[in-house]
């Protein structure tokens, strides 16, 4: 039996066709050692990718693969991440199996990449492309969380406008030491680069306000360098 | 500037109810929401009282249909944080941070959020062991003894629910009686893994670097002790989501928006739905219909 009812999957075969342009490609890395869901992860995806001919899907073992895996500075599996028609990385990472109410950020990705269209107000764009160091944002969720959504969709958002800029969502269960590392008991929480962190499901230019405060720390830290 | 006819503060079940009437009525709508469509209610894990669902239900898959209803009568949906509406001309301007929109009418379904107690520990704790969600992070407290504050109707629901990862759940609740639903009350009386402290303050949430407990004191007898626990939920109420609106129309001594039986707020041209609404009680039947009402109010507004 499919992870996916026929009724879900109807709604998204007519989305995808409807809002749809150019191709996206999902690459998963899995581990053949603890991995909880990495069967339920590819049949996800696998389920996923019939649903449109814009949708690829591969899939490597971060193990085995360690060069694949290298190529998108991944420290842990399962992980999933985007690229674009051209084959370039945005950025965007499912750390954990997208379920729950992730699944709908998994498919905004799909379409967002595919159509070019993100939901950022124009100045949180103009503010974001000022960016050119390395950010990473870590969003650490759980399924059954409603809000948190809107913290990863943002945080993907933000990775597909800046290549600079590092999404990830990280399903705090599976991860459940980095959640312990970042002390997390409430979700969404957001890291940015280690040095900014907060909670709760944040306005678009709370969010953005964060995520510049901890480029602002990386460009002093360089000075003090 | 986009223009509306009308725009909506609030995407929980009161504003996207009102949004279909608005919409049906061929007036341009948007409802504008901050954080989640659904409001407080996608909190709860379970719907049992909606007519017509005779089945338990999740609450965001209601609010996911209210929504697809109100978007296939044209209603748009937005995010974004609503912070100042001001009178412009016949209508008003609503601005967030960085946009602004223009409505000849505005409905506000701002609803209202969980109720903070307020003791020493809470804000330390708050999202390291203190927490409202309980479907949000419930699964950090597996095998875990855990407090939940307030035994009124969420309380109890959302204690149900924690119980699928908890070890054991001590309620402490001011009042001297559980104050839920009997069929609620019933469910966890039959958990034996639950104790109840009633008539009972809350004063303190303890630890140093994580909870290690909660200080408590008997309102009979005075007699104040710690309760081990890794974690506190808290279910005492809620506060309504005005602050923002001081000001603008006028408030109860609590916030609550007053309003007439039409739902008319003290501006023409502002009404207020849902449990934002002086005296209407946070549930999806009642907060629905005070939807419709104000937006059938609205319409006949309009086109007089």
């Amino acid at each position: 039996m499919g992870l996916l009812e026929e009724k879900d999957k109807q709604f998204l075969r007519e989305k995808f066709s409807k809002e749809m342009d150019k191709k996206v490609k999902i690459i998963f890395f899995s581990n053949e050692l603890n991995c909880q869901y990495c069967k339920e992860i590819r049949m996800l995806l696998e389920e996923v990718t019939e649903l449109s001919d814009k949708i690829e899907f591969q899939e490597f073992n971060f193990v085995t693969d360690k060069e694949e895996a290298e190529k998108y500075n991944l420290e842990d599996s399962p992980v999933i991440v985007f690229l674009n028609e051209d084959g370039e990385d945005t950025g965007i990472r499912f750390y954990g199996i997208p379920s729950g109410y992730e699944f709908t950020t998994f498919i905004e990705d799909v379409v967002m990449i595919s159509s070019g269209k993100h939901q950022l107000s124009e100045k949180a764009v103009e503010e974001i492309s000022k960016i050119d160091k390395p950010i990473e944002i870590k969003v650490f969720v759980t399924p059954t969380c409603p809000y948190c959504p809107k913290a990863v969709f943002l945080a993907h958002q933000l990775a597909y406008i800046n290549k600079n800029i590092t999404g990830k969502m990280i399903e705090s269960m599976e991860f459940g030491e980095w959640a312990q590392k970042y002390n997390v008991y409430g979700v969404p929480k957001s890291v940015v680069n280690d040095v900014v962190e907060f909670e709760g499901a944040v306005p678009e230019k709370v969010f953005v306000k964060q995520v510049l405060e901890a480029y602002k720390k990386a460009d002093s830290s360089l000075i003090v360098q | 500037m986009e223009k509306y006819d009308v725009i909506i503060v609030g995407g929980g079940p009161a504003g996207v109810t009102a949004s279909i009437y608005t919409a049906r009525a061929n007036l341009k709508t948007m409802v504008i929401e901050k954080t989640a469509v659904g409001g407080q209610i996608v909190l709860s894990d379970v719907i049992e009282n909606y007519p017509g669902f005779p089945e338990p239900m999740v609450p965001t898959k209601l609010l996911e249909n209210m929504q697809k209803q109100a978007e296939n009568f044209g209603v748009k949906f937005e995010f974004d944080e609503i912070t100042e509406i001001k009178k412009d001309g016949e209508g008003f301007i609503l601005k967030s941070d960085w946009d602004e929109f223009y409505a000849r009418a505005v409905i506000l379904a701002v609803g209202s959020v969980p109720k903070k107690t307020n003791v020493p520990g809470e804000a330390k704790f708050m999202g390291k062991g203190v927490a409202f969600c309980a479907t949000c992070d419930g699964p950090f407290f597996k095998d875990k003894d855990i407090v939940v504050v307030g035994a009124g109707n969420s309380g109890i629901q959302e204690g149900l629910f924690l119980l699928n990862y908890v070890k054991s759940i001590k309620f402490v609740e001011f009042l001297p009686k559980i104050n839920a639903e009997k069929i609620l009350q019933d469910r966890i009386k039959q958990k034996d893994n639950v104790e109840f402290y009633l008539n009972t303050q809350l004063l303190e949430i303890v630890g140093d670097d994580k909870i290690t407990g909660v200080r408590v004191k008997n309102r009979e007898t005075g007699e104040e002790k710690i309760l081990p626990a890794e974690g506190v939920f808290i279910y005492i109420g809620y506060s309504p989501n005005t602050k923002f609106l001081q000001g603008v129309v006028e408030l109860d001594e609590r916030g609550y928006i007053i309003t007439n039986e039409r739902l008319e707020t003290s501006v023409k041209g502002i009404y207020a739905a849902g449990d934002v609404v002086k005296g209407t009680k946070s549930q999806v039947v009642i907060v629905a219909g005070s939807g419709a009402t104000a937006a059938m109010n609205l319409i006949e507004d309009l086109e007089q």
